[in-house]
């Protein structure tokens, strides 16, 4: 029994890699940015991503192909992001308009830019940084909420599924992270329409 | 609808995610009642802020280094032989039946040592190639009768069987201290 599996397993394994590694081109970017809003930075933001597609190509044998594959790995990266970030100590956060000291005198934070050209910009960068730095700033299960919805734009059904969690869970997380968000932001309120 | 239920549910309202008697209610509301309809709007700038973030791309060779990594993920063989497993009864069967017939498949391999990757020898080859040397145990018992002490003892004795392998001899003595 072990060794009919086992040579099926083997036949079905390379298989599987071909079909994953489709995926993977496929939505690595929209994990990825996912991922990023999440840690809110490039070397966070690609561990995560890295982390969830390993796990979701252990368990690929088991992922049903009549389901969309973004279900399946949404509900693998909110496991990983949740642990993840919860146990990694919580970074310094500073402020992006603080200048910098140095010892000839004061700087400005620059911000490496990895995104697309200017075309892409819909908020200013500046308005961009802010946001990020107030979602930084929520707990994990808010954050993850709100990326879900606002960018991802995903039903509360699916959030609720993609967070092992309930619709009333889902409302209730928006609800308060979108509170915060909008407490953290007061100051800018007139530049965020 | 008061004002303090509109708050609660204008998360909601503007990811249209109430039914549709709330969604009037709350619009209804909404033209009358100026703090209510601020929130409303506070509430969807919010939204709108965050739907408008850039969207973030990885570094161009990002994902070829991520497949270089899936080279070398080892996946377990026990993970292995049940992800097979799960594909081939999930086609095949109905869900409770593949459900049961994996379970069946990890329970195997666990008696199997697949779970841990330690061998196990073939205990029933063990069994069946062992010499065969038997010996009978003779056992004596006495029944517990009032006034007299419990005997119980035992002497073994070569054991003589048949071509079937019964025991010929087969000697159970029941033995009454009160006639000694």
């Amino acid at each position: 029994m072990v060794e009919l599996a086992e040579t099926v397993s083997d036949v079905a394994r390379s298989e599987d890699r071909k079909e994953f590694d489709a995926l993977v081109q496929r939505y690595h970017k929209q994990a990825y940015n996912i991922a990023y809003r999440m840690a809110g930075n490039h070397a966070d933001a690609e561990d995560l991503t890295q982390e969830a597609f390993i796990r979701a190509f252990r368990f690929f044998g088991q992922y049903r192909r009549e389901l969309p594959f973004d279900s399946w790995l949404y509900k693998i990266m909110s496991n990983v992001f949740i642990d993840r970030l919860r146990r990694k100590p919580k970074a310094m956060i500073r402020s992006l308009d603080q200048p910098v000291v140095t010892s000839e005198g004061e700087a400005q934070f620059d911000v490496p830019d990895n995104s697309a050209g200017p075309e892409e910009t819909v908020l200013s960068r500046e308005m961009d940084s802010r946001i990020q730095a107030a979602l930084d700033t929520l707990p994990e299960a808010f954050r993850l909420t709100v990326i879900y919805a606002d960018i991802e734009g995903m039903s509360y059904e699916e959030i609720a599924e993609s967070t092992s969690t309930n619709i009333g869970t889902v409302r209730s997380r928006l609800h308060r992270g979108r509170r915060l968000l909008r407490n953290k932001l007061k100051s800018y309120a007139n530049q965020l329409v | 609808m008061n004002c303090r239920r509109v708050v609660s549910l204008m998360s909601a309202y503007v990811d249209g995610e109430l039914t549709g008697v709330e969604m009037l209610e709350i619009r209804r509301h909404l033209d009358n009642c100026a703090e209510c309809a601020e929130e409303h709007e506070s509430t969807l700038a919010m939204k709108l802020a965050v739907s408008r973030l850039r969207t973030i791309r990885p570094r161009e060779d990002f994902v070829n280094s991520m497949l270089a990594t899936l080279d070398v993920v080892q996946v377990p063989r026990y993970q292995r032989i049940i992800n097979s497993s799960v594909r081939i009864f999930r086609s095949k069967l109905s869900p409770v039946a593949a459900a049961l017939a994996v379970s069946g498949v990890a329970l195997v391999l666990m008696s199997a040592g697949g779970m841990d990757n330690v061998g196990q020898q073939d205990q029933s080859q063990m069994v069946a190639s062992a010499p065969y040397d038997g010996q009978a145990i003779e056992v004596k018992y006495v029944p517990q009768i009032p006034g007299n002490p419990i005997s119980l003892s035992s002497s073994s004795r070569p054991l003589v069987v048949n071509e079937s392998g019964r025991e010929l001899t087969p000697k159970i003595e029941l033995v009454s201290m009160a006639g000694r």
